[in-house]
């Protein structure tokens, strides 16, 4: 588990506080019930802050799932090594 | 895999024709997920909502697009603002849409669409929503915009109907019980009589007097000049604005050009609406201060000649919802209570940089801004 994975683990959490840290690292919006408009903007926010990012609207109709989520910040990381931000 | 993956890129347009068959087909699966009606898009395109051809006020039904399919719309009122000493175009935000509603995976449709207004016009606000637990509030919150409650104002012309209809306060069968000795002995109404008058202050100067009108002329345009660098938000309230917003087709609303001693000081907008089992005021005749405009110093004078030609349409109960202090305070003198307040006013962009105070502070909001005449 890389840094960035368990940051974006305690991002999901923080939302939806019934995940455990293994259920957050395989949600999708289809496994989550709580994941609606709201959830989606409050994680958003979420990881813009931890991450030091600013996430596009164009990008939110993509941001579906945890994986969704990693990729997303995999591509935006310079090096694309989400580890070397450690 | 996200779900959407391979969804096409969202796009924001102006209703039109060529949107009929996306909209009819998005009503469809709203209508499966049994969302209630108030979230369908039209189905026919029409023009813009205006009341005449240069009127400054336009409204804009706008659909949001993946690829061919609609996925949302929402509807703007694009109007004139004084906003810190300018005129500007202002959006107001009404009745937005989702589909997300009808299914979670569509949840980034109402983000989007609030992201990308807000990218489109950075002087944008919405008023009204219910209350702050809506889905809607609860959305812009989430979003950081600023949510604060305009102030609910009261002031009760009939006791013994008030207490017998108000069923904001008629919550169970103690206090109903309580409430109704209260109205039949009139014990009720002496206490609230007394309430309203130990509030009440006359305006200095003697009363104002109020004359019907059926348009605003240009004295209104002279209200507006002389009160307007009061505030530092305020929809622009001039001759051509008032007679877009309060049009002589609304026969409800009652528009009155208030004078003092033969000058004029400014005017109000008043309504009468005879409720039916209305879930807070039962069936009450209810009189509305829906706007009003005066420079500081005359606006008790304003309050108590709206609330003296509410009192001769023989309303039971007078309300009003004011944001800025000159009005609360005009409100206060002029007998009335505060209470809960449902409407809501919720700013964002720019007008963010002029709400660093309390709403009282910077902005005049009231019934009369966005669709906020459209309940009551």
């Amino acid at each position: 588990v890389t840094d960035s994975q368990r940051r974006l683990v305690q991002c999901f959490t923080a939302v939806f506080a019934d995940l455990s840290e293994q259920q957050a690292a395989v949600a999708t919006i289809d496994s989550v019930s709580d994941w609606d408009s709201i959830a989606t903007v409050t994680l958003v926010s979420l990881i813009e802050e931890e991450f030091q990012i600013h996430i596009a609207s164009d990008a939110l109709a993509q941001l579906a799932s945890f994986d969704a989520f990693y990729r997303y910040l995999e591509a935006r990381s310079p090096a694309n090594d989400l580890v070397a931000a450690r | 895999m996200p779900i959407n993956d391979t969804a096409a890129p969202m796009r924001l347009e102006r209703y039109a024709s060529l949107h009929e068959t996306a909209a009819r087909a998005f009503n469809q699966r709203m209508r499966t997920a049994h969302a209630p009606i108030d979230f369908f898009l039209p189905e026919e395109a029409s023009p813009p909502v205006t009341n005449g051809l240069d009127a400054p006020i336009t409204k804009h039904q706008y659909v949001l697009l993946e690829g061919e399919t609609a996925r949302g719309g929402v509807i703007i009122q694009e109007q004139p603002h004084w906003v810190a000493g300018e005129t500007r175009t202002v959006w107001n935000v009404q009745s937005p849409l989702s589909e997300g509603i009808a299914d979670r995976k569509y949840g980034f449709v109402a983000p989007f669409l609030m992201k990308e207004l807000l990218r489109r016009q950075p002087l944008i606000y919405s008023v009204g929503m219910g209350s702050a637990s809506m889905p809607f509030p609860r959305l812009l919150k989430a979003l950081r915009w600023r949510l604060t409650e305009v102030p609910f104002f009261f002031r009760v012309c009939n006791p013994r109907r008030f207490l017998r209809e108000v069923r904001a306060i008629r919550s169970n069968t103690a206090r109903r019980l309580l409430f109704d000795v209260a109205a039949f002995s009139g014990l009720g109404g002496l206490g609230i009589r007394a309430l309203h008058a130990l509030m009440s202050k006359s305006p200095a100067g003697g009363s104002a007097a109020a004359e019907q009108i059926n348009t605003f002329s240009g004295w209104a345009d002279d209200v507006w000049e002389r009160a307007k660098s009061d505030y530092r938000l305020c929809a622009v309230r001039n001759q051509s604005t008032l007679n877009c917003l309060y049009p002589t087709k609304l026969d409800r609303l009652m528009k009155l050009h208030l004078r003092l001693r033969g000058q004029t000081i400014g005017w109000a907008v008043v309504l009468t609406t005879r409720l039916q089992d209305h879930k807070y005021f039962g069936s009450l005749r209810l009189g509305t201060i829906v706007d009003c405009l005066a420079p500081p110093h005359y606006a008790p004078h304003a309050v108590q000649a709206a609330v003296s030609a509410l009192e001769d349409l023989a309303v039971d109960l007078i309300v009003s919802n004011q944001s800025h202090r000159t009005w609360t305070a005009a409100f206060k003198r002029s007998g009335f209570l505060s209470g809960p307040s449902n409407y809501l006013f919720a700013g964002a962009g720019k007008l963010l940089e002029l709400a660093t105070t309390s709403i009282g502070d910077f902005a005049h909001i009231n019934r009369g801004d966005g669709d906020g005449i459209v309940n009551l």
